[in-house]
């Protein structure tokens, strides 16, 4: 009598999916609050042989971003300098082991050049470009405001004369309520997202980026939360600025 | 020095009624910020009521400018133009090299039309001149019309360092040959 052979099965996959976002008492699944970040932790200039490099932490979120140049180009000529950035998630980072390159990537070097490149003095070095490279080592949410950050800080430790610092800041719409800073779990199942980039000092937003159902009535509400995480993390930018220059 | 003297990039430091932006500053309606991270100094103007207003930062972004007096290192030499590696600028080391190209005109300030490239620079050469131009894509323009500018160093056939004896000659203190070039005067 034949009988098949089966040498492997798949493994059954739960969904990781909680039945609640925000709980009786107001909060999230890891005890948040509503507009509240993870715990943050910011460093500058690991990168030796980089100008400038920065690291940050959003809890699990880990970016490495460094700086380099200015250096000279074989593009056109222009008055202006340039800055090119490119931000990458290492095929290690999240739990699903990611392919090789994706058009994710590209298309957040494109909104992190456009969040950081307003914000840095480009009549300075011209015709020359300066280099921003991310690496997210772990992506928990909120990568590409973390690398945003980070590419801020990294520019500022490389002694590139910026106008102002850039924060960013990630908000998603969960079980019918705006939560900023989100985890993977809380940006795998929420329905509409922003991620906004802003001068603190200058009070000028750079970069605004929107994913999934944003309705128009809430997205006020949105950008305010937004901005206010973005100020407070310019100010936490900031000290870290001020406490490594010391260093 | 606490970290309340340290200020930050967008930190408003000042204002143009009372101060003059310097270096590591910036102006925006009126206001005067910094734009680097690091200490904030004054510094008096002879003359002048304002003081300038600077941030000492602990690094500096160091690319050529129009004026800027740099070493650069020649690579090639044609009839036309010595193309040349920028090395230095304002006595800053570089760390990634900028193209440089002295042409035929700017070589010297008197009979420029008599100008043998080759009879100026050799590939080899370390070069002081100044930056005239942003000049193309490629290449910064330089010029060495002036009597400090020209050839400060230059190895000679036999390998030995060259030693200067005329605005145009270097001899080989080895062999006591005579080679052309641009010398600049160091002294």
């Amino acid at each position: 009598m034949y009988a098949p052979q089966i040498k492997s099965v798949r493994p059954l996959q739960q969904s990781d999916k909680p039945s609640k976002f925000i709980g009786d008492d107001g909060k999230r699944i890891d005890g948040r609050s509503l507009d509240e970040f993870r715990s943050v932790f910011m460093r500058t200039g690991m990168v030796k042989q980089a100008k400038g490099s920065a690291y940050i932490e959003l809890n699990n979120t880990k970016v490495i971003c460094s700086a380099y140049g200015p250096r000279q180009t074989n593009n056109e000529f222009s008055d202006k300098g340039m800055l090119n950035c490119d931000f990458k998630i290492a095929s290690f980072a999240s739990k699903q082991r990611r392919k090789k390159t994706r058009d994710e990537d590209k298309e957040f070097s494109i909104y992190m050049r456009d969040a950081l490149e307003i914000s840095v003095n480009l009549d300075k070095f011209p015709k020359s470009v300066v280099d921003v490279y991310a690496l997210v080592l772990e992506d928990d949410g909120s990568a590409l405001a973390a690398a945003i950050m980070c590419g801020s800080l990294a520019l500022a430790d490389a002694g590139i004369e910026l106008y102002d610092l850039v924060g960013a800041c990630s908000a998603i719409k969960v079980d019918s309520h705006i939560v900023i800073d989100p985890s993977s779990t809380e940006q795998k199942y929420g329905v509409g997202a922003i991620t906004c980039a802003h001068m603190s000092n200058l009070n000028e937003i750079t970069q605004l980026t929107e994913a999934g159902d944003v309705e128009y009535s809430t997205m006020v509400e949105f950008v305010n939360m937004c901005v206010d995480g973005c100020r407070k993390m310019s100010d936490k930018m900031r000290q870290t600025l001020a406490t490594e220059h010391l260093k | 020095m606490s970290e309340s003297d340290v200020v930050t990039p967008g930190t408003r430091i000042g204002s143009v009624d009372t101060h003059i932006s310097g270096r590591g500053t910036y102006t925006r309606d009126g206001r005067i910020c910094a734009s680097v991270v690091g200490r904030v100094v004054t510094k008096d103007v002879p003359n002048q009521d304002k003081k300038i207003i600077e941030v000492e930062s602990k690094q500096e972004t160091t690319v050529p400018q129009i004026g800027s007096i740099v070493l650069a290192t020649v690579v090639k030499t044609t009839t036309q133009f010595a193309k040349v590696d920028i090395t230095c600028v304002e006595g800053k080391a570089l760390e990634t090299t900028f193209m440089g190209m002295i042409r035929q005109q700017d070589v010297r300030a008197t009979e420029i039309d008599k100008v043998v490239i080759y009879e100026s620079f050799r590939p080899g050469d370390v070069v002081r001149a100044v930056v005239i131009s942003l000049g193309d894509s490629k290449s910064y323009y330089l010029s060495t019309a002036r009597n400090e500018l020209g050839v400060v160093f230059g190895t000679s056939m036999a390998g030995q360092t060259l030693v200067p004896v005329s605005w145009k000659e270097m001899e080989c203190p080895k062999t006591h040959l005579r080679e052309l070039r641009k010398v600049a005067k160091t002294i």
